[in-house]
């Protein structure tokens, strides 16, 4: 089948043995990416398996797409049983953009899956002469940006490299796998996954593979067209540049932070030749976007000190550990902690932290406090667990509380195991009704669910004109409330898609709808793969009717694979995607229960202008079970049915679930 | 190579660089040319039997007293890249393997991918693309008639590949570092940039690059200088 290379690479580091599994076991039904990935962890997964325990799969897995000229396709997704995952390790995914998936693929595999754990520090060389598991004695304890540099220079520098660095060797439980230099797979703490396998790094050299693809004309003029769409007035201003200050600046940084295969809106700026001023000598590289330089939150709020942001955010890199958690998750568990009266010091250090650190955005000059230097120091000690403090703060946060009995202070911050990301609070302010979907996605997933469904707290609200102003953050004009109700009504197929901020009565009112539509296209997107930020796209005001092309990532699929799938038959393979990975995490002892323990973090007080400004506990219950009836799922556990399982095609799994006790 | 050797060697003579030195060179008469360090190297008409110590030299008697030579090649279009604008995506490469191949890999475009060493960061990753010498030395160096040609409208210096037999002389002919002229992993024949001669809407690359870091530029802009 066209757009697969054809196998899928299977390692036990137990005793170094390779197999290979044939891709066509699982397409298209199951299309790439996280689809695969997921069926994979099923089928090597029990309900005993630990994070930890030697038998966790580790997979890499690329998308059909990956390695071509479409845009934003450079996608990898990882998965496995998740550290990071509270108070069970969920399983999740986390995915990260670059070459490494073209590379993967150019050297003959749609993905890893690795089993086991090697007695000695280990890496996995992988190209066309064969597949190796190397002695990496001599990279074990180095950061991912010197272990890289020795990779290249014995092997190629047009290697593709997916490494962990101390954070992940020592397990830390918010451990990223770092590719190449600018790009992560943040959450999930799949690097610790990596270090208790004694696997260092997956090394692969590009060889003769050639990605056939069905329609090369469509392929191409998809391409050109996506691309188009994807691109906002913000994004196309400027040509890039090459000098800025003393470092080199170069917009929109596909090649070097984002994906192959061209522009897809992106709006990182990448900088190179950033000089080290206290986090070691020489220079690094950066990327100036999103949390690639949100350091200042972890320490004194300057966002004008661009060289510190970059190097502070080129150690995490170097360390293999999480931006998100670092600066938007742990630092603030810390402060909301210090304000309490409950923290006073730590890691042998008297604390002077920002009293007046508010709890709720829109206040983005909020940052703990840390000085640079303690900022620094903070960051190396968990990544090496040195004394006692960091070994407790590299549990992650809501272990950590648990240890030093501060679990109701997490309990502010951390859902499931993460920190706040598109909930209306801290960070990410949104109107009522948009938090209502928000928690109900972060109640029904395994972990913060809008790195791959930022359409709908992120992207649908900045084209209201209320609430976005006149243009939005792209630079794309915006529309009033009333008209992208409307616009939202006929995407979404509900009038009631985004009701509720006028008539607050509505805020609850179908709004399981929306989110199983995000859930479907982040499986999608996840899939074939395409970037989590930029799909779907929605609302596009320079359309006639302001509706944005989302059949995109499908045409691209169709256009790769030779498919003629509508929309209908991709969000059936989506729905019996999403019906296997809720399955893993049933099999892990997910119920109702946790699932609504999202209640009591969406009814704390906040400073929303909206009223109302907590959720309803009743309300929500309603919606929860409107959510399992249009999944078929029951209403007791929210636990996928034998009927449910079979109409589509999964008859095993419901005979694994039952044979389990778990089948409702 | 016994290919070569058995088809009839109807091409005039290479353009040929005697290396004193050690490493071989060759250097065209106008276009492109690539200097060789630490090398002695004497240039060798190809039309006639003299050597000059420059190749400036070499080209000044080439206009002068074999203008008939070179005057039946047409000149070609080219394809220019400004670094500044590039975002390295390599979209192009993907692209121009995706239209000539159905198929998709950086070891079968014709546009090459160079990677800066890897020190901590990265410097730079760039799209080698053909320049279209005017004076051809992939084109001289093949022995097969036919196999090589000048396209009438682009002025592309173009492989067909049915007649290519892979003997690889033009490979090697090529002056550039890396040579712009690939061999097939099966090497049963070479594949250059032929610019997309034709494909409506002209380079496939050119079009496809959302940054407008490709100019496709014409023969007839070329030859005007432009
Ligand atoms: S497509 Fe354009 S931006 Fe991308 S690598 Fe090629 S020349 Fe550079």
């Amino acid at each position: 089948m066209d757009g697969y290379v054809g196998k899928i690479l299977k390692v036990n580091l137990d005793n170094g043995t390779t197999s290979e599994i044939d891709t066509s076991n699982y397409v298209p039904d199951y299309i790439g990416g996280v689809g695969i990935a997921y069926r994979l962890v099923w089928e090597n997964m029990d309900e005993d398996l630990t994070e930890f325990d030697p038998g966790n799969p580790l997979v890499f897995m690329t998308g059909p797409c990956s390695g071509t000229s479409l845009p934003s396709t450079g996608r990898t997704e990882i998965s496995g049983l998740a550290p990071e995952g509270y108070p069970e390790p969920w399983v999740a995914n986390s995915g990260f953009g670059g070459d490494f998936a073209a590379k993967l693929k150019y050297a003959g595999y749609d993905g890893v899956i690795i089993v086991g754990k090697a007695e000695e520090p280990v890496y996995l060389l992988i190209s066309e002469d064969g597949v190796e598991v190397k002695d990496a004695t001599h990279l074990w304890g180095l950061g991912t940006l010197k272990a890289q540099e020795l990779l290249a220079r014995n092997h190629s520098d047009d290697m593709g490299a997916a490494l962990i660095g101390p954070a992940g060797e020592n397990k830390v439980r918010w451990a990223t796998v770092q590719a190449r230099t600018e790009n992560a797979a943040g959450q999930g703490g799949y690097g610790a996954v990596m270090g208790s396998k004694n696997l260092k790094a997956v090394v692969t050299i590009p060889g003769d593979t050639e990605i056939t693809v069905a329609d090369p004309e469509a392929v191409i003029e998809e391409s050109k067209k996506i691309s188009e769409e994807l691109a906002t007035p913000n994004q196309l201003e400027g040509e890039l540049e090459t000098e800025e200050s003393q470092w080199t600046t170069r917009h929109q940084s596909c090649g070097f932070s984002a994906c192959t295969g061209g522009f897809a809106g992106c709006l990182p700026v990448y900088y190179s030749n950033v000089p080290r001023k206290f986090t070691g000598s020489g220079t690094v590289s950066g990327v100036k976007y999103c949390v690639g330089n949100c350091g200042p939150w972890l320490y004194n709020g300057d966002w004008g000190d661009t060289n510190t942001a970059l190097e502070v955010n080129k150690l995490c890199d170097d360390l293999s550990l999480n931006h998100w958690e670092a600066f938007a998750g742990l630092n603030w568990f810390l402060c909301n902690a210090y304000n309490e009266g409950e923290l006073n010091e730590l890691m042998g250090e008297e604390l002077d932290m920002n009293e007046d650190a508010p709890h709720v955005y829109p206040d983005t000059t909020a940052n703990v406090g840390f000085s640079k230097e303690f900022a620094v120091k903070f960051l190396r000690k968990i990544a090496h667990r040195e004394g006692e403090d960091a070994d407790i703060l590299a549990e992650g946060t809501p272990r950590a509380a648990e240890e030093m009995g501060l679990e109701e202070i997490a309990k502010e911050t951390h859902k499931h195991g993460y920190g706040p990301h598109w909930d209306g609070r801290y960070l990410h302010f949104i109107h009522y009704p948009v938090w209502v979907v928000s928690a109900l996605a972060w109640a029904v997933q395994p972990r913060d669910p809008f790195n791959q469904q930022h359409g709908y707290p992120e992207r649908l609200p900045s084209f209201v004109e209320e609430w976005a102003g006149d243009t939005n953050i792209m630079g794309t004009e915006t529309l009033p409330y009333d008209t992208v109700v409307d616009l939202a009504a006929e995407v979404y197929g509900t009038e009631n898609a985004l009701t509720g901020w006028k008539n607050t009565e509505l805020g609850y009112k179908d709004k399981e709808i929306p989110e199983i539509w995000h859930e479907n296209r982040q499986l999608m997107k996840g899939s074939v793969p395409a970037c989590d930020r930029q799909f779907p796209l929605i609302i596009d005001p320079r359309e006639d009717d302001n509706i944005g092309d989302y059949e995109a990532e499908l045409r691209m699929f169709n256009a790769v694979v030779g498919t003629d799938w509508s929309l209908e038959e991709m969000y059936e393979a989506c729905e019996k995607i999403w019906n296997v990975y809720r399955s893993c995490h049933v099999l892990q002892g997910r119920t109702r229960e946790q699932d609504e323990t999202v209640i009591d973090y969406f009814k704390q007080p906040s400073d929303w202008p909206d009223e109302p400004q907590e959720l309803d506990p009743d309300k929500f219950r309603d919606l929860l079970e409107n959510y399992y009836e249009e999944r078929g799922w029951d209403k007791e556990n929210g636990w996928p049915t034998r009927d449910k399982l079979e109409e589509l095609g999964l008859s095993d799994v419901a005979d694994k679930l039952e044979e389990k006790g778990k089948l409702p | 190579m016994d290919k070569k050797e058995n088809s009839k060697l109807s091409r005039r003579n290479l353009l040929k660089v005697i290396a004193a030195g050690g490493a071989a060179a060759t250097v065209g008469v106008s276009g492109c040319t690539q200097q060789q360090q630490g090398t002695t190297t004497k240039y060798a008409c190809p039309y006639c039997d003299k050597e000059f110590e420059s190749q400036s030299k070499l080209k000044t008697h080439i206009q002068e007293d074999h203008p008939q030579e070179i005057s039946d090649i047409k000149k070609s279009g080219v394809i220019t890249w400004e670094p500044e604008k590039c975002a390295s995506c390599s979209r192009c490469l993907m692209a121009c393997s995706a239209y000539h191949d159905g198929s998709i890999s950086y070891k079968i475009s014709r546009i090459l991918w160079e990677d800066d060493d890897y020190i901590g960061q990265f410097e730079f990753r760039r799209p080698l693309l053909c320049q279209q010498c005017d004076s051809p030395e992939c084109f001289y160096a093949c022995p097969i008639e036919g196999a090589m040609y000048i396209d009438e409208e682009t002025g592309a210096r173009c492989i067909d590949e049915e007649k290519c037999t892979g003997c690889g002389e033009c490979v090697e002919a090529c002056p550039f570092e890396p040579t712009r002229v690939l061999m097939k992993a099966d090497g049963d024949a070479a594949i250059k940039c032929d610019l997309c001669s034709d494909r409506e809407g002209g380079p496939v690359c050119v079009e496809v690059c959302d940054r407008n870091a490709l100019t496709y530029v014409t023969s007839e802009e070329r030859e005007g200088g432009t």
